[in-house]
């Protein structure tokens, strides 16, 4: 009897999604090691309230490094329980390469960005699946990079035009030349 | 003509390997060199091309450029540019096209910086 009052006390909601939203959402649930997508919205959720809750009291909610904490009098601090242990590996399968001009993170064990990846995949119409069978990489490495390149789309959409712009002002031509 | 061509890491692909063999091309991958160079730098992988006088195929056309600025000493470089534009981009079939296109304007490969790009027809 409990039980069925406690189910009829949950309402079911539909929400239209992206596929590409759909795979950001499974990765964070497979990351986060919840057990549903319920669960992973109900983190969501409870961190959506805090902001709420804190904008509507009149404070800010800021984003600082670390180190600058210091420097703050009094701060409140958001805790996910389900992000704290993975704080400091938040992708498994991409690396930063900070010695390159390129910002954008690197497919870990490949000397090849997520961008290069995200355009051979897109050149050459392959699903995840069939770029990981093809170019010798783990799925969960491709699947990954497709959810950085959503999140980080604009910083690699400009790095490839500043490579642009390098290339043309040294003078290489991109645009096929007339058919000899 | 047959070419010897090396695939640098960020082009390397089990299709575009059997696309160029295909074409009559003798292509080595990283993995292929002992010890293999799967996921080591640039000049890695610039260094064993140069040595083992193979052409150089690449999708990281700027850093390759730099690194022909500093040494020409080398069999070609073959670079394609992945533009922001999906309507510019070039297929592993029309990389293939591309290489014979170039061969078949006579140009001497060796010592030179080559973009695929401008070879797409």
């Amino acid at each position: 009897m409990e039980q069925r009052a406690r189910r009829s006390d949950k309402v079911r909601v539909q929400v239209d999604l992206s596929a590409a939203e759909v795979r950001l959402l499974d990765l964070l649930q497979d990351r986060l090691s919840v057990r549903s997508r319920a669960d992973l919205l109900q983190q969501a959720y409870g961190s959506f309230l805090w902001m709420v809750d804190e904008l509507l009291a009149g404070r800010k909610v800021v984003s600082v490094e670390t180190d600058a904490l210091a420097q703050l009098e009094r701060f409140k601090e958001l805790c996910v329980p389900a992000v704290q242990p993975i704080i400091f590996d938040h992708y498994r399968y991409l690396v930063a390469k900070p010695d390159k001009w390129r910002k954008q993170l690197y497919l870990k064990g490949r000397n090849m960005t997520v961008g290069q990846l995200m355009y051979s995949m897109r050149a050459n119409n392959l699903s995840a699946e069939e770029a990981a069978a093809d170019m010798d990489l783990p799925i969960e490495q491709v699947r990954e990079a497709q959810v950085y390149y959503e999140i980080h789309r604009d910083l690699i959409e400009r790095e490839a035009d500043e490579e642009k712009q390098y290339l043309l002002n040294g003078g290489v031509p991109l645009e096929p030349a007339p058919v000899p | 003509m047959s070419l010897r061509l090396y695939l640098d890491d960020c082009i390397y692909s089990h299709e575009l390997r059997r696309l160029l063999v295909e074409a009559g091309h003798d292509v080595q991958v990283p993995a292929d060199v002992h010890p293999a160079l799967t996921g080591q730098e640039d000049q890695r992988h610039f260094a064993h091309a140069c040595r083992s006088q193979r052409v150089l195929l690449t999708k990281n056309p700027r850093d390759f450029q730099e690194l022909h600025r500093q040494s020409t000493s080398h069999s070609g470089i073959l670079a394609v540019y992945l533009d922001n534009d999906p309507k510019r981009d070039m297929s592993q079939r029309e990389i293939v096209r591309a290489i014979a296109n170039l061969e078949a304007t006579g140009a001497l490969l060796a010592g030179g910086f080559w973009p695929l790009n401008n070879y797409r027809w």
